[in-house]
């Protein structure tokens, strides 16, 4: 008897996901051209987000001197060196301010008032010019991008001061949500800020939330504010993170406080004088409770994490190079030697297929 | 005369329900090796594999594979090793007999042998080009050449 079918294309959609799901992230993408099928198949499953944000990742350097991106992943069980897998050119003059679910959020280091935000999935390579919330001045705005899984939408936030009050040095804030599935702006409640703070430019997604450090705005490089400002995508509602009082407590803290998104959770990366460095993980959004997950004695002051390679295994950069760090045994393990005096900005991110025409008119970089 | 201290109690008959091909073939299976299937383990609860279980969309050739399969992994004492080999010797088959294992495995919900299968074709697709898909997996592109040659030009980034 004739099998019941010769095909693979004749596999029940929901198989060849699951078959698709084993092939890397990288050769799925030039798959979408064996057919309209497969095509569907895997724009589908990455735009909703399924498969492929968590498998496969990659470090992410962006050489500022070079303007050029490069994507390293690592290889090999036991050696875990870095190999580069691709590199594409950045656009003249920007800079990313955040992510989400490997898509980069690329804003202009000076001029934002003639340079409007992109959006860059480092993978395909592809571009999208983002829109502005058309009552708000992007001289003075600060952005986050996320994606709200109830809704299975991405959303962007542009948050904005529309008044100041000199005699109690606040501002109004105005704050405009844009639905990319809609295609459309909405208004939403303005961030509860403290007195004299302002969010900074760079966002982190995490724990389905965009999160902001608040920066007095007194000082260009002012101190932190004790909380940090959060925004709900699904409930699109701001909300107050504070800090953990240690962070306060030892000096000049600023320089090294980094906020990640370590396994989807939000990071604070805290750099005491002595040469620790502690993480400390948001283990409960809703509570608000932070837990201290490393308290790392790493040998100088020049580590920087990069990102969360595997349980307590971390990426940490020095200059140029990178490392493996097992917290656990205390043992770092180089695994990219890079060049001396390097401007630039390393992110572990996965690697995203996320079809950028979805969101908007994307083009090729 | 010994007494040994290890296999099947002969006081106590294994229990085996019979399997109906869409050809109108019989199998009969241990219980414990069609537990394996979780459309079968219900039926099993409920009091329906008495009478010969009808499979409308498996033949003969596939169940009796899907039969042996199920019965394997349900010995007792096999190493992980030579399970492995063994696994791996059953899935060398050709492409529609591969996927006639998962259009059953997927029928009678047997993760262990749909995830063998799946594998099995996710490994044969790794690290081939477009065309050699099409060729290997006997896919027509359904693709107009303007769309083709666009996807194609979109996706030369590879690895520079």
């Amino acid at each position: 008897m004739a099998p019941l079918l010769t095909s693979i294309d004749e596999l029940p959609t929901a198989i060849l996901f699951d078959i698709l799901s084993r092939v890397s992230g990288e050769s799925l993408s030039q798959y979408r051209c064996v057919c309209k099928h497969w095509r569907e198949a895997i724009d589908d499953s990455y735009f909703s987000n399924l498969i492929h944000c968590s498998k496969e990742r990659a470090v992410l350097f962006h050489n500022y001197d070079e303007e050029e991106i490069h994507l390293l992943k690592i290889h090999g069980e036991a050696a875990a060196q870095m190999i580069k897998i691709g590199e594409f050119p950045v656009p003249r003059g920007y800079a990313i301010q955040g992510s989400c679910n490997g898509l980069l959020f690329f804003r202009h280091r000076t001029d934002v008032k003639n340079n409007g935000e992109l959006l860059i999935n480092p993978l395909t390579k592809k571009l999208l010019r983002l829109p502005r919330a058309p009552d708000l001045s992007p001289d003075v705005s600060v952005y986050g991008l996320g994606f709200d899984r109830s809704t299975n939408t991405y959303k962007m936030v542009q948050i904005n001061a529309i008044g100041f009050d000199y005699k109690t040095r606040t501002c109004t804030m105005g704050a405009r949500v844009y639905d990319f599935h809609k295609r459309s702006w909405r208004t939403c409640t303005a961030p509860p800020l403290p007195h004299s703070a302002g969010p900074s430019r760079n966002f982190v997604f995490a724990s389905g939330a965009l999160n902001w450090f608040l920066k007095s705005y007194s000082l260009s490089d002012g101190p932190l504010a004790r909380a940090m400002l959060s925004f709900d995508l699904a409930k699109e509602e701001f909300s107050l993170i504070p800090i953990p009082d240690v962070f306060f407590e030892c000096g000049d803290f600023n320089l090294g406080t980094r906020m990640h998104g370590l396994g989807g959770s939000l990071a604070l990366v805290h750099r005491l004088g002595n040469e620790d460095v502690d993480l400390w993980v948001l283990q409960d959004s809703t509570r608000r409770e932070w837990t201290r997950k490393y308290s790392m004695r790493l040998k100088n002051n020049y580590f920087t994490v990069v990102g969360a390679y595997k349980r307590d295994e971390l990426i940490l950069r020095r200059d140029g190079d990178m490392y493996l760090y097992d917290v656990n045994e205390d043992r770092f393990t180089k695994c990219w030697t890079g060049a001396r005096g390097c401007y630039a900005h390393f992110r572990y991110e996965p690697l995203s297929l996320v079809p950028l025409e979805r969101l908007g008119d994307a083009a090729r970089l | 005369m010994s007494s040994s201290s290890s296999s099947s109690s002969p006081s106590c008959p294994k229990k085996m329900i019979t399997l109906k091909s869409s050809d109108g073939e019989t199998f009969e299976i241990e219980e414990i090796a069609a537990l394996q299937s979780k459309t079968l383990e219900s039926m099993i609860d409920e009091n329906c594999a008495s009478t010969p279980v009808p499979l409308p969309n498996i033949t003969g050739k596939i169940l009796a594979k899907v039969v042996e399969y199920c019965t394997k992994h349900a010995e007792v004492g096999a190493d992980a090793e030579s399970l492995r080999a063994w696994d791996a010797e059953f899935v060398s088959v050709d492409h529609p007999t591969l996927f006639d294992y998962i259009l059953a495995a997927n029928f009678l919900e047997i993760p262990t042998l749909l995830n063998l299968a799946c594998q099995s074709v996710a490994d044969m697709v790794k690290g081939k080009t477009p065309d050699e898909i099409h060729k290997i997996f006997n896919i027509k592109s359904t693709f107009t050449p303007e769309e083709e040659e666009e996807l194609r030009r979109e996706n030369q980034w590879a690895f520079d």
